[in-house]
């Protein structure tokens, strides 16, 4: 499951600014020599005497403004809140780095790069071992192991992930983007990392515990959620992914696994990075992006410029999960690419054969082969399953938006809560702050059954 | 959570200098291993813009918190490089980039007998560091939100000035910018002094001439001013003593 910062379309490496006709930004001022960047001449409505104060130090002997460059700015701006350092670590570990400090003999002559620091301290360093007793593996993958765990401390649950490492390339990136994007993202509906070990060999991350993920509850509920479970859920799921899609995240692994549940009702989006690259050294998008049945047309065909309706489209199908108890889309793999023949076909054969009247970029996609496909019209949700009725009309139009085949047109996740499938919430349910669970309104708490 | 930001304070005790290191020569190894950084990352086709961008970011941090003369400036910017591009959505193989290191800059790097090995046990380091808060906000953003903010300037003149904020933030790597300034404000500062450069007046005689305001209150233009100055003391030093002339570390 890989998490990413995206930004503009058209690649997050360029500057959308061209000049002649090319995207390559100039990347040094030295080998730019503008017209007037040595000359006072500048005007306008800033001070005078200011534009000279800049350029009157470019024509200055270097050394004497080098020598005590902090000296020039000797006030902090009013508005910031500088720490005069950063808070002690969140992680309790100290490691040693004895052995990778360079020491170099004493020379008879004074030399800074010899100077060896004096032998500090060490703290003795806190073991994940020794702080957390093993309950129960909750389960297994190629790449993590997790442990229900208790705490010797104080006694509370937590689970553990063990990520196995490979010693060729460092950390697996994986986990690095799944540690660094999960300390930014601090939302009631996304799983809390807790804390982070890097010892023995290994990388473990300390993960509050959820009771379940809806995968394991599906199979408790054959024939899909009741008809307010599905809508508590749903809210759920919509609300952490627009917190993260405000913070240009995308989980690009959405699926019923992913998703945890807790003994409330409360769910939580997981694993944000554990999901195998394609491959490295090349830039990581790839098709490969989140699990088939839940991977959209346009990524299907090849597209590798998605942004946030690449989740999006995983909602939907979700959404329709939870309703009828079965994928909506399971389609079987290939063994080539795009070798997605049999998904694209399950898609299509339920919300019709693309348009390219209504999508016109679909032309542009490397896997689009309209010919390898029986002309299909879209159907409605009911032909597809009776259980949809569950959702009413409000809802299985909501799910329309979610499934739209071109991604442009797909419901963002802020559009889709204030759909009007969920106009039975209280307004309140938007006002939340991010760390407060929706089941904090006594509305919501009292609708729950789970 | 830290926003790893310092206050100009900090500059004058870093680890380094605790050590014994004098504030001309710790700026000047941070110049250092900025160039080598970026030197390598552009071998491998990184691009200042997320990759170069973030790993300086890092590169600076840790040195606020360990000295220069426990952790090599050379082997740390590998590191960096190489975390960046792992972070950032654009891995690069150890090996690869030690290859590249050595080829760009021989006499700094031969000398190393498990370069890769060096690069991976920094990263530990690193990582510990650095906390695992790995999500650097650059400048670059900010900068294009303020493109829209002149309706009143030829279009051709604002894409001009952000043109060449762009490259002045590029540069400002070099400098202790990044940690003791907010990225917006990077893109503030930068952008008015590419105004200033071009002579621009980005706004009517009856406006605010702080056009930045709006967003950020109580900045006022000296301040603004002297975190110009550390880029443009980057020029003013470099013009004369290129950073690893003859692609050398110093040494004091």
């Amino acid at each position: 499951m890989l998490s990413r910062v995206f930004s503009q379309k058209g690649g997050s490496t360029k500057s959308p600014i061209s000049k002649n006709g090319t995207n390559e930004m100039t990347q040094s001022w030295h080998s730019n020599h503008v017209n007037g960047a040595s000359s006072g001449s500048g005007s306008g409505s800033t001070p005078e005497h200011h534009n000279k104060n800049i350029f009157s130090f470019l024509s200055r002997q270097s050394r004497s403004r080098s020598n005590n460059p902090s000296e020039t700015m000797s006030t902090v701006p009013l508005n910031k809140n500088s720490p005069s350092m950063p808070p002690p670590p969140s992680s309790n570990t100290v490691a040693d780095f004895t052995h990778l400090r360079r020491r170099r003999p004493r020379s008879a002559h004074y030399d800074p790069n010899t100077i060896t620091l004096p032998a500090k301290e060490e703290v003795t360093p806190q073991d994940v071992n020794d702080l957390y007793k093993r309950i129960d593996k909750l389960g297994e993958g190629s790449y993590a192991t997790v442990y229900k765990c208790e705490s010797k401390l104080d006694g509370s649950i937590v689970a553990l992930k063990e990520i196995k490492l490979q010693f060729q390339e460092g950390l697996p990136f994986t986990a690095i983007r799944e540690a660094s994007l999960l300390r930014n993202l601090r939302h009631a509906n996304i799983v809390s990392l807790h804390d982070i070990f890097y010892q023995h060999h290994q990388l473990t991350f300390v993960f509050e515990y959820m009771k379940m993920d809806l995968s394991k509850y599906l199979e408790q509920n054959v024939y899909g959620l009741d008809s307010i479970d599905i809508k508590l859920l749903l809210f759920q799921l919509l609300r952490g992914l627009d917190f993260c899609h405000r913070k240009k995240i995308l989980h690009r692994d959405l699926k019923p696994q992913n998703l945890l549940l807790d003994e409330d009702g409360v769910l939580k989006l997981a694993d944000f990075g554990l999901a195998r690259a394609k491959s490295v050294p090349s830039r990581t998008y790839s098709h490969e992006v989140v699990t088939l049945w839940y991977r959209p047309p346009d990524v299907l065909m090849g597209s590798t410029d998605y942004s946030t309706s690449l989740d999006m489209w995983g909602v939907g199908c979700i959404f329709a999960e939870i309703c009828t108890g079965a994928a909506l889309f399971p389609g079987s793999k290939d063994s080539h690419y795009p070798g997605t023949k049999d998904q694209l076909d399950m898609i299509f054969s339920i919300r019709g054969t693309p348009d390219e009247k209504k999508w016109p970029e679909v032309k542009t996609l490397p896997g689009y082969t309209p010919e390898l496909f029986p002309r299909y019209r879209e159907l409605s949700f009911i032909a597809v399953n009776p259980m949809f009725t569950k959702i009413l009309k409000t809802g299985q139009e909501l799910l329309g938006m979610l499934l739209q085949l071109r991604p442009e047109s797909r419901v963002s996740a802020a559009s889709a809560m204030l759909h009007p499938y969920f106009a039975s919430f209280p307004r309140e349910v938007h006002l939340l702050a991010p760390s407060q669970s929706i089941f904090r309104l006594k509305e919501l708490k009292d609708l729950r059954s789970l | 959570m830290s926003d790893w930001i310092w206050p100009l304070e900090a500059l004058k005790t870093t680890p380094s200098i605790r050590a014994g290191l004098t504030k001309e020569q710790e700026l000047l190894w941070r110049r250092e291993g900025i160039k080598l950084l970026s030197e390598v990352g552009n071998a491998l086709n990184c691009k200042p813009r997320p990759t170069i961008g973030v790993a300086a970011v890092y590169f600076h941090r840790f040195y606020m918190i360990h000295s220069f003369q426990s952790f090599s400036r050379e082997v740390t910017a590998l590191s960096c490089l190489f975390l960046a591009g792992k972070v950032e959505d654009f891995p690069k193989k150890c090996k690869d980039v030690c290859q590249a290191a050595v080829t760009h800059y021989p006499e700094i790097y031969s000398k190393y007998q498990n370069l890769v090995d060096d690069v991976m046990g920094l990263e530990r380091v690193l990582l510990h560091s650095l906390k695992f808060d790995l999500h650097v906000a650059l400048p670059y953003d900010a900068l294009l939100d303020y493109k829209m903010m002149f309706p009143d300037m030829n279009r051709e003149k604002i894409t001009d000035a952000v043109q060449i904020a762009w490259t002045f933030i590029n540069d400002s790597i070099y400098t202790t910018l990044c940690i003791t300034t907010e990225p917006q404000m990077i893109a503030i500062a930068l952008l008015h002094l590419a105004f200033t450069v071009k002579g621009y007046q980005p706004v009517q005689k009856n406006m605010d001439p702080c056009w930045w305001s709006a967003d950020v209150s109580n900045w006022p233009q000296e301040s603004v001013d002297k975190a110009c100055h550390l880029v443009l003391d980057f020029y003013a030093a470099t013009k004369e003593k290129p950073v690893l002339e003859k692609k050398k570390l110093t040494t004091f």
